[in-house]
This record gives C-alpha cells, structure tokens and sequence, in this order.
C-alpha cells in the first residue's frame, strides 16, 4: 500500500498532455514546473504565447472557491486592472480538476505577466504605487457580481487553525499559551469591529510585495488571488504590511502603502480605529498557516524564516492593540 | 484515475507514527519538513531531543545504494568526524523503506547536526580549512569495507540526462552540438582511465561548501552523502570546485582548497592532470542533472541559474579540443 502522502508534483508530460486536449493552445506546446510551493506553477509555451498554469494545493478549497476566484480575475482585468487572465477551455471552464495521490487538484491556466516583481528592496514610493493599485482593485471590485460565495474573515480562519497552531507548539508551552489567548482577544475584538459596519468588499487576500510586478510602462500589476473573497477591505492592508514586517522592516514603507491606499480610497473612521486589530490578526493568520502547510511545502519564500520571527511580531502587535 | 505524478511530500503526521514505531524515540514525535528538494529533509522532535530524518528521492538508490550511504555516514562518524549517522531501529537496521506514489523511497533517521552552513562568502583560509578537512576525510576511508559495492556513475548519469538538456537548447543547434560533443568526448575519456592510476576510494560525492557546516564549538561538519559512492578520490575536490564556479569565487577560493587538501594528502601527478577533465564532467552532470530534474523539483538553490550561465561554465572549462 503507498504510505500517505500530502503533496504531489504533478506529471508535466501527462499534464501538458491533458491540457492539449482540453484547451485550444499552439504548438509546439512545452510544459515547465517553475514554483513549487503550496500551489505548484509551471510556465506554458504554445507557439509564441505564454502561459501560467496553476495546480492548487488538494483537499483546501471548494470549486466554489476557485470559480469565485477565476471569475474575479476576469471581472479585474475588464475593469482595467492588470491581473492574470484566466483562460478558458474548450467546454468554457476557467478550471478542470484532476485526482492526485493526495485529493483533488483544481488546475488553471492564466495568461503571463511579464512584469517584474517587488522585492524586499522595494522603496517607499514603490509602497505607496502599490497602496494606490490595491485601492483600486477593491474598488473595482464594487461592481463584481457572482453566483459563488467566497468569505474572507481572518478571525474566523483563526479560530479554525489554532488547533494545529497549538499541536505545533506542543513542545512550547509558554507560546502555545500566547496564541492561545491572542486568538480569544482577537476573537472579541472582531465581534466589536463587525459591529462598526466596517466596510466590506473583494479582498486580494494575500497582497505581499512578492505577490505584485512593475510593468515595463511602469504600471503596478498583481497575481494569485488564491486567498481572495469577500471580506474586510481594510484587512487586505495587513497582507502587505505582514511581509514588509517580516523583511523589510521600515515604518515609513509601511506609511507610505497606506497613505498611498488612502489617496485612491480614503479608510473610514472605522477602519483606521480597526487597524491595529487588523494588524495582529494577520499575524496569527500568518502563524496559524505555517502551522497547516510547513509539512506540506517545507521553507519557501516569505515562510522560510524562523518560526520564533513570527512570535515577535505577533506579541509585539498584540501588545499595541491593548487587548492584552 | 489518479493523475500521474514524480514526486510526492509524505504526511508529517503518518511519518512521525511510522518512526515511534520503529525506532526507539519517545512520544510526543513531532515532524518538521525543513528542506524539500531532491531528497526531503524533517526535524524530528521527541522526548529524546532533535533529530534530522531523510526521505530519499524515489529512484535515486536501490536499498544496497541506501546501505552504502548509511555505513559511509557511521563510518565517519565512528572515524571522528561530526556527521549525521545512522539511528538504529528496532529491527536492527539504519533505514526502511515505503512505497510513495512515485517509487520505493528509503527513510533515515539521522543524528542532528547543529551549526551554519557555509556559503561562498568564505576567505581563502577558509577555503584551505575546508581543502584539509576534505583530504582528513579521504584518509579516515582507507579502512572503510563497504557493505555493497556503490558507484557514483557520474558518466552514465551524464549519458542518461544529456538528452533532456538538449531538448532544453532546441532552439540553439550549436549549443546542442557542442554539448553533444563535449559529454561524448569527456564521457569516453575518463570511462578509459585506468582505476589503479589514481587513489580510488570512498568519495562524499557532493562535498559543496553547502554541505559543510560550522559547528557552535568551531568545528567542520558535512553532511548530505546521498552522490557518495567508490570513485577517483579527486572528483571529490571538483564538487567544491562546481559550486564555488557556479557562484562566480572559483578564482578566489579553488586554489586555497586544493592547497589545503594537499597539506594533508598531495596529489599525485596523474590526479592534478585529471582534475581539469573531473571539472568538466561536474559542470556536464549538475547542468544536464538540472534539465532533468527541474520538472521534479523546480527551481531550487544551486539549481536556479540561468541556463546560458550554466553552459558557458561548461564552455569555458571543456577541453580545447571540443570547443
């Protein structure tokens, strides 16, 4: 019997095999692997055209999800912002499934970004372009309709993961009794904020430097809206301002995302009262996502550094709202 | 149907429940993937302190291959050098095995190592420490009996993967050519040396200052035998070579190593005339390795070049004759 497994590479000959019969691509057709992380990406040549071919992670969302996804791209891109667009195949679909060892995979196929990406050497006004095309993407977002239900709710997410939070920690029973508590507080403070009518809307959902390019006209773009929904648009924020936390480690970047947000789409009273809230919510997001899927993909990018790093910031934020 | 596939990430959680039953590690077990690449690399936490488990990449080695690997380690280890040996299991042995997905992969759990990998910013005296403790090596393995005959196979691994590089230079004939020519000429060149005309032995098989880590107290520690096998002790010196080239401080650190390593062992005349071959055919396998395996593993460090990098390194250590 094969021993259990949680995360397969796809066959790229098989695959490239498969998406020949289902999608109307150029030939010659050649198949890469060229990110293997949570999701597995390979880069696609059909002739002279260029694709992404995404293979999500098993057993983690519904196809619900990922047609609420899809449909948002293509809803972003017509509405002038610079997103992946996802190709359709033969019978329509924006993505097919297939069965891996370890569950079933959803697989999707977006055109390329050749832009360049944002690096943790990014500069303050870098931050406030990217603030400025986050805005605009939720406001874009305001006319999304869809028939699929996707949620976004950090504190929720939270309180399904602590478990596994906890079960790695075991070891550590002074943390595991920290988050433990900051995931409580947080808790409360959500039931506080929903209660402010804090304004809602489609969030990218994981808005990190790494997730957003330079075009060559100078234009911001940004991909994998695996983690979009509908949520608190001034959670969003805290996705980009986590990573620059984590590596760049300047308040005036930080300032200038925000001040750069706020320029396209001003944050209510509400919001701006919510922020530090916001803020280690993400984190415990963030730990608690280390906790599900460092088996799953080991260090990669933006989750290779020592899980002690994420702690820090998390007692640190935590200590700002003065929940504690 | 299931969906083909060539690699697979086993369950932390299955792992940890297979290891307590097979290995004398109190609970609570905790896994930890740490490193995924060729071969995937756990922390294993328990009552019993840290230790690092290797899942092999399916297909690398045969159980015999695997054993080899294993007595390599021990014998270090039981030689003085801080490696990561071999815990014994219940059933007396260094490993198992279990069926992936993709193949029969072998599993060890492994003393864990702590200290700072090296990396190229490294002086020439490092450099020439890091060329002594190579040789230091060499000389602990004249003793070492093999439980398994093992070979690195460098020039049947470059035969086998030349194909996927070329494919992957389609659109250049001349390149295709060239590497062609070169993999065919270096590949019948050293398959003819004579065994007995240079110290053949066990080799580490990827002694990359990658592999090489400082120690808290010091001390050099390697790790990472998974290319180990009988081979020309001097091919052992051009795996440092390859990776201080790819990261452009071969100039500055290949003569402090091997000045190093001949501070312990020198070379004969026939080695030092056959390194310049050993290098090449390094180049030849890690780029023809990386065509092949990219589609495995992706891009990961050491394997995240830019193509053209790799094929001019080629090109400019091939012998004058293919060029």
């Amino acid at each position: 019997m094969a021993f259990p497994v949680i995360h397969s590479t796809l066959d790229p000959k098989a695959l490239k095999a498969e998406i020949a019969r289902r999608y109307v691509l150029a030939e010659p057709l050649d198949c890469r692997l060229i990110n293997r992380a949570n999701n597995d990406f390979y880069e696609i040549r059909a002739g002279r055209e260029r694709f992404a071919l995404r293979v999500a992670k098993a057993n983690f969302r519904p196809d619900e999800a990922y047609a609420y996804e899809l449909e948002l791209l293509t809803h972003l891109h017509q509405s002038g912002c610079r997103v992946p667009v996802p190709l359709r195949a033969r019978d329509g679909a924006l993505f097919f499934t297939v069965e891996a060892p370890e569950g079933v995979r959803a697989i999707a196929i977006f055109g390329w970004l050749s832009a360049r990406p944002f690096t943790n050497k990014l500069t303050a006004a870098d931050a406030a372009d990217m603030g400025a095309a986050l805005a605009r993407i939720h406001i874009a977002g305001r006319t999304f309709r869809t028939n699929y239900h996707r949620a976004v709710n950090n504190s929720a997410y939270v309180k399904q993961h602590m478990p596994a939070l906890s079960d790695m920690l075991a070891n550590s029973p002074e943390d595991r009794a920290f988050y433990l508590k900051a995931e409580a507080l947080v808790h409360d403070a959500y039931v506080k904020i929903a209660r402010d009518d804090l304004p809602k809307g489609q969030v990218h959902g994981d808005f990190q430097f790494a997730n957003v390019m330079r075009d060559a006209d100078g234009a911001i773009a940004a991909l994998d809206f695996d983690t979009c929904g509908e949520g608190f648009l001034a959670e969003d924020i805290f996705t980009f301002i986590w990573r620059s936390d984590m590596e760049i480690r300047d308040e005036a970047v930080n300032e200038a995302f925000i001040a750069g947000y706020q320029r396209v789409r001003p944050l209510s009273e509400a919001e701006r009262r919510a922020l530090p809230v916001l803020r280690v919510a993400r984190d415990l997001v963030m730990c608690t996502t280390y906790a599900i899927l460092i088996n799953r993909v080991g260090p990669v990018a933006g989750f290779d550094g020592n899980f002690a790093d994420f702690t820090v910031l998390a007692r640190r934020h935590l200590a700002m709202t003065g929940l504690a | 149907m299931t969906f083909p596939v060539i690699q697979s990430v086993l369950d932390g959680a299955a792992l940890a429940a297979e290891l307590a039953r097979r290995f004398d590690i109190a609970p609570p077990v905790k896994c930890r993937l740490i490193s995924r690449g060729m071969n995937d690399i756990y922390e294993v936490r328990s009552a019993h302190g840290r230790h690092a488990v290797k899942v092999a990449r399916a297909g690398k080695a045969d159980d015999a291959a695997f054993d080899y690997e294993q007595a390599y380690a021990q014998h270090l280890a039981d030689a003085g050098f801080t490696v990561p040996a071999p815990m014994i299991g219940r059933d007396g042995k260094g490993f198992f095995s279990v069926d992936a997905p993709e193949g029969r992969r072998q599993i060890a759990v492994m003393k864990w190592l702590d200290g700072t990998p090296l990396t190229k910013a490294m002086s020439a005296d490092d450099a020439r420490r890091l060329g002594a403790f190579l040789a230091r090596l060499h000389q602990s393995v004249e003793n070492f009996n093999p439980p398994s005959p093992r070979s690195p196979e460098t020039e049947r691994k470059i035969n086998e993967r030349l194909p996927a590089l070329v494919e992957m230079v389609a659109d250049d004939p001349q390149s295709a050519q060239f590497l062609r020519h070169t993999a065919s000429d270096v590949v019948a060149r050293i398959t003819a040396m004579d065994r007995a005309a240079m110290p053949f032995g066990a080799i580490h098989g990827d002694f990359q200052y990658a592999n090489v880590m400082a120690t808290p107290g010091g001390a050099l520690a390697t790790f990472d035998f998974s290319d180990c096998g009988q081979d020309f002790l001097g091919r052992d010196i051009v795996t440092f070579f390859w990776r201080s080239d790819f990261d452009g401080v071969g100039d500055a650190l290949n003569p402090a190593f091997v000045a190093g390593y001949q501070s312990i062992r020198p070379l004969t005349p026939a080695e030092l005339a056959a390194l310049p071959l050993f290098r090449v055919a390094r180049h030849l396998l890690i780029t023809a390795s990386m065509a092949e395996f990219v589609n495995r593993i992706g891009p990961i460090p050491g394997f995240d070049g830019k193509l053209a990098d790799y094929i001019a390194m080629i090109r400019r250590f091939a012998p004058a004759s293919t060029k």
